[in-house]
């Protein structure tokens, strides 16, 4: 029934897939349902708890008890206002640095390049020594300096949580999008650029009127990246936990579900919490695609 | 840190404005438009950068000056200073010595992990973004779907059941523990097909269809090298990744032959001053240090393959 | 990442490399248990010294080959275990801390082994470590090291401002007040923020009693009278910065070598990491009692380890012979202090010459820091119990405690909510609490 060349493409695109599919299958299916499995059970035990642990069924429980823990929802709290401090410094920081990188004035940008994007290569464990030294009252040179011009800020006080997490998380991303948003820069086509001199746009117009609109496609893609990202955000404030109180244990979503598996092992819980926190993701995912869509039709 | 995702692939859209709004002819060299603006001096926009590289590298200072310093040195003397004696490269030999040098092979464990892994994972995911970008097959829409999936699970939820699942198979405490889920990088599926949608126009292809051109010749002798940039792009992701990763290796491995350099630096540091073994730390401080310049060459060599690479990607 | 909190907890593992030298007797010998004399042994510790102790048993004990994997110390090695008991790859041997050793029995992770090493325990430890691994009428595991607290304070400082060693609390108060008056830079104490231990410990010396058991339920009263007195004393030398707030590893340790920490309550181990961490203070540093609410000796253990036979071990008879060596046996004990570092506290008291013995005490001015810990560990109160669930207590503290310093949240407030969500994850594991 199908034609020679629709028969040629399928084949060839069971052999390009297959790799992935069978990887994809083990690693990540695999678990993804065995996760969906173990969110339908609890692990109980008895009186005083010596005399052993059952499984038990319990449906959809865990989800109920998730959704009905007012912690896990804060979370989502939690995360909207950090995506509001967030996103806009970092995308809009990493764009400004890259159309400064490509803006033809500057000297040494291998140099920027990679400076900028040092913080992702440092061990997320020297990450951590360093921004408490950094955030520690007393122990921090940065505060100590602030101080003695005069300005007192509490980088671990519960007003400035948020952003002293987004410090970190802007810190450790912005080259790695810098870099993104540059690839794209350098492929915009030359011809457009010229027009766009001929025109007599300046320096800024160009950056914004020609060539934001033409890397548009990798802004997308960073902020998608990002916001899906900063749903699960869970390594930065987790660096300033212990150092600041008003960082809970459950902060945001994805904190929950890591003290759920790994401080009171009870990882059906932690597998629902992580299964409605990927729910979530796919639709404001779904949400910021329709968006920035929309946004383009004009 | 993070994966994206979308139900269809909406980026693939805007890409292709890209291609009309003119083929990707690179230009050569920014420098061929100078056009100083009233605005944006040469000297300001230095400025503005040096000022974000100061943000960047104020941490980066930290762990180098106290990379140099001696143990009474680290606690002693401020994190941005230098310490009174210069103790770097007895730190460095400490490093490489220890435990009959492991840290070697912790480094040469996570450039097998981390790189043949991601580089394995960039071909399957490039492969795969291609089949679903350009050709026709059943059922395309959801199977993409289901990948996306992949992207939205937190990857820290996912590395218990893959631990139960690996000691099923026997593979917990082994290098395939680590490796194998190396090389599953679902958002690399869904930027290659943003990638292919971009750089890969369908004449070419018409093209080559035309002219007889098998299609997985056609993938193989055509599209993929134009897909170059996404190739290093797809790959630089998972790298980092995978380099980053904590939790898997954590619950997968216990030989201490195996651990990447990541844990095993974690190992040194979880128990240095709890337990009276400061030299330990200040392991792990110059561990870290060293661990950063594989990352570092990879980047330079990357920057480098970026730019010949969009050149090549370019469609004549 | 949460790496800082897990290693956090790890801090409260006394579990330092220790020291031994000499040696003692041991009532082992002529344990009617019967000995294993061949198999194969996995051992995980996170315990410096521990591949030593491993290499020491193989060379004495021809039959029995232990291998050693070290793991991570703190919350992510318990992770570990728990993953590993389930997915049936668990070692024959581990190290448990005290605090968590009851959540290990009740998640029932644990080989039972009132068989095996239960006799070695009625016979060579004192009721005070025992009841920490003696739980519902049956032996989980095989205490390794105690942790009884001291005070540690600058002898330089203290004599050259005319401070006087606290007794009691109200003393220690008024000592935080001369040193910050003596320094505006110096403290006279710590409260840690990201560790509860010591906090527990300090409850448990004034007589609280946060777990129970009453028939087969668990009894919790983290907001009982003496907690309570604990938590206003504590947060009220924090609101009044008489003490610092700090995380407990390199913030502490760099408030200390920068001569901003000039006292702080800690256990026995904290002798050795502060010879390590900060050498060039020798001689400067004394050891004392720690100060009790009435003038009279009692104290509490902050730290503390076990050993444990996981369920699903391969060998039980094996590991149960090897962690018999090296918790009862002075040549084991030694060989846990063969590094000479460390200022670990057996938990065996007929082995504390050994321990004794292989710590140099030049930095404390030869000052017999064991004599100390000895009598703090005759005067560990009695009757305390470590509760199921103390990964949600723990965190339930840690949770706010950084608070306190600013006056945003009073001690016994936090411990009135850790209350509550200890009581909460007890009965959703389907546990009974007394009312």
């Amino acid at each position: 029934m199908a034609s020679p060349s629709a028969r040629a493409q399928r084949r060839t695109a069971a052999l390009l897939l297959a790799p992935f599919f069978v990887l994809f299958a083990a690693a990540t299916l695999a678990p993804l349902f065995y996760a969906g499995w173990m969110s339908l059970f609890t692990t109980r035990t008895s009186g005083l708890g010596f005399g052993g642990t059952r499984q038990v069924f319990i449906g959809l429980g865990n989800y109920v008890t998730a959704l009905a823990d007012p912690a896990f929802r804060n979370g989502f709290l939690t995360i909207a206002a950090y995506v509001a401090v967030y996103i806009p410094v970092m995308i809009g920081g990493a764009l400004v640095l890259a159309l400064l990188l490509d803006s033809a004035l500057v000297k040494a940008r291998s140099f920027f390049q990679l400076a900028l994007f040092l913080p992702h290569a440092v061990p997320g464990l020297i990450a951590a020594l360093i921004w408490v030294y950094l955030y520690t009252p007393g122990l921090s040179p940065v505060i100590s300096f602030l101080n003695s011009g005069g300005l007192h800020v509490s980088f671990l006080s519960s007003g400035n949580a948020v952003f002293s997490a987004a410090n970190i998380a802007v810190w450790e991303w912005i080259g790695y999008n810098m870099v993104i948003f540059y690839a794209a820069l350098q492929a915009v086509p030359r011809e457009t650029l010229d027009a766009g001199r001929i025109d007599g746009a300046g320096g800024i117009r160009t950056a914004l009127s020609i060539k934001v609109p033409m890397i548009r496609p990798a802004i997308a893609l960073a902020l998608l990246f990002t916001v899906i990202g900063s749903i699960q955000l869970f390594t930065e404030p987790m660096v300033i936990y212990s150092a600041s109180g008003a960082i809970g244990s459950s902060w945001t979503p994805n904190m929950y579900v890591q003290t759920a598996a790994f401080t009171r092992g009870d990882f059906g819980q932690a597998a629902a919490a992580s299964l409605l926190i990927a729910l979530f993701a796919a639709a404001l995912s779904y949400l910021v695609t329709r968006f920035s869509r929309s946004r383009r039709q004009p | 840190m993070s994966e994206p995702t979308t139900l269809s692939a909406p980026a693939s859209a805007p890409a292709r404005e890209r291609n009309s709004a003119g083929k990707l002819d690179r230009r050569p060299a920014p420098t061929t438009r100078k056009q100083p603006s009233a605005l944006l001096s040469k000297t300001a926009v230095t400025a503005i950068l040096a000022l974000a590289a100061l943000y960047t590298l104020l941490p980066m200072l930290w762990l180098i000056m106290s990379s140099t310093k001696s143990r009474q040195d680290l606690f002693a003397t401020n994190g941005f200073a230098p310490g009174h004696g210069f103790a770097l490269f007895s730190n460095l030999s400490h490093l490489f010595t220890t435990d009959n040098g492991i840290y070697l092979r912790w480094i040469i464990n996570t450039v097998l992990y981390a790189g043949l892994g991601a580089l394995l994972a960039t071909v399957f995911s490039v492969a795969a973004g291609y089949a679903f970008d350009k050709l026709a097959f059943p059922a395309k829409e959801k199977i993409f779907a289901l990948v996306l999936i992949g992207v939205m699970v937190p990857a820290t939820a996912m590395a218990i059941p893959l631990y139960l699942i690996a000691a099923k198979v026997g593979l917990v405490n082994t290098y395939w523990g680590v490796f194998i889920p190396g090389l599953v990088f679902p958002f690399g599926v869904y930027l290659a097909r943003v990638f292919s949608a971009a750089y890969v126009p369908d004449e070419v292809l018409e093209a080559a269809r035309l002219d007889g051109a098998g299609e997985f010749k056609a993938f193989l002798r055509i599209a993929f090298p134009m897909l170059g940039p996404a190739f290093v792009t797809i790959f630089l992701f998972q790298f980092t990744q995978i380099w980053n990763s904590f939790f898997l290796p954590l619950v997968m491995l216990s030989d201490q032959k195996l651990y990447p350099v990541n844990l095993g630096l974690y190992d040194w540091y979880s128990s240095a001053l709890s337990q009276g073994h400061p030299e330990d730390y200040l392991l792990a401080v110059v561990g870290s240090l060293v661990s950063v310049a594989p990352l570092i060459i990879l980047f330079l060599m990357l920057q480098r393959y970026w730019k010949a690479g969009m050149t090549a990607g370019a469609v004549k | 990442m949460f790496r800082r909190r897990l290693t956090a907890l790890a801090c409260s593992i006394s579990a330092l490399g220790l020291l031994v030298a000499g040696c003692g007797s041991s009532s082992s010998g002529g344990s009617p248990a019967a000995q294993k004399q061949t198999g194969q042994v996995t051992f995980w510790s996170f315990v410096k010294g521990s591949d030593q102790v491993a290499a020491a048993f193989n060379q004495t004990h021809p039959g029995i080959k232990v291998t050693f994997q070290t793991v991570p110390s703190g919350q992510e090695y318990y992770s570990k275990l728990e993953n590993a008991v389930k997915a049936g790859t668990a070692p024959d041997v581990a190290v448990v801390e005290f605090p968590q050793l009851p959540e290990f029995a009740t998640q029932g992770m644990l080989e039972n082994l009132d068989s095996t090493l239960g006799p070695v325990v009625q016979s060579d430890f004192p009721d005070s470590v025992r009841q920490l691994v003696d739980l519902g009428g049956h032996t989980w595991g095989v205490p390794r090291d105690v942790a009884p607290l001291m005070l540690y304070y600058r002898n330089d400082f203290f004599a050259a401002h005319k401070i006087a060693v606290p007794k009691t609390w109200d003393e220690y108060q008024t000592m935080t007040q001369q040193v910050k008056a003596a320094d505006p830079m110096a403290r006279g104490g710590v409260l840690f923020t990201d560790n509860p231990g010591l906090l527990t410990a300090l409850a448990w010396q004034a007589g609280a009693q946060w777990f129970g058991t009453k028939g087969d339920a668990w009894q919790v009263s983290l907001d009982d009278a003496a907690s309570t007195k604990v938590a206003d004393y504590w947060g009220d030398l924090a609101q009044h910065d008489l003490v610092s707030s700090l995380t407990t590893l390199d913030p502490f340790w760099t408030s200390v070598q920068q001569n901003r920490t000039v006292a702080y309550v800690c256990a026995s181990w904290c002798a050795g990491s502060q010879q390590a961490t900060v050498p060039d203070q020798t001689g400067k540093w004394s050891v004392a009692p720690v100060p009790t609410w009435d003038g009279k000796p009692a104290s509490a253990m902050y730290g503390g380890s076990s050993f444990v036979i996981p369920k699903g071990a391969k060998d039980s008879a094996a590991a149960a012979e090897f962690i018999k060596w090296i918790t009862t046996d002075p040549a084991g004990m030694k060989a846990w202090v063969a590094s000479g570092t460390s200022s670990m506290f057996p938990a065996d008291p007929q082995l504390v010459p050994v321990t004794k013995a292989a710590f140099q005490t030049g930095y404390f001015g030869g000052q017999d820091i064991y004599a100390v810990g000895s009598s703090s560990y005759d005067a560990v109160v009695p009757g305390w119990t470590w509760g199921p669930v103390m990964g949600t207590t723990n965190t339930a503290i840690v949770d706010q405690i950084s608070n306190v310093a600013g006056g945003g949240v009073q001690l016994s407030a936090i411990f009135a909510d850790a209350q509550q969500a200890t009581v909460k994850d007890i009965e959703h594991r389907g546990m009974k609490v007394a009312p």
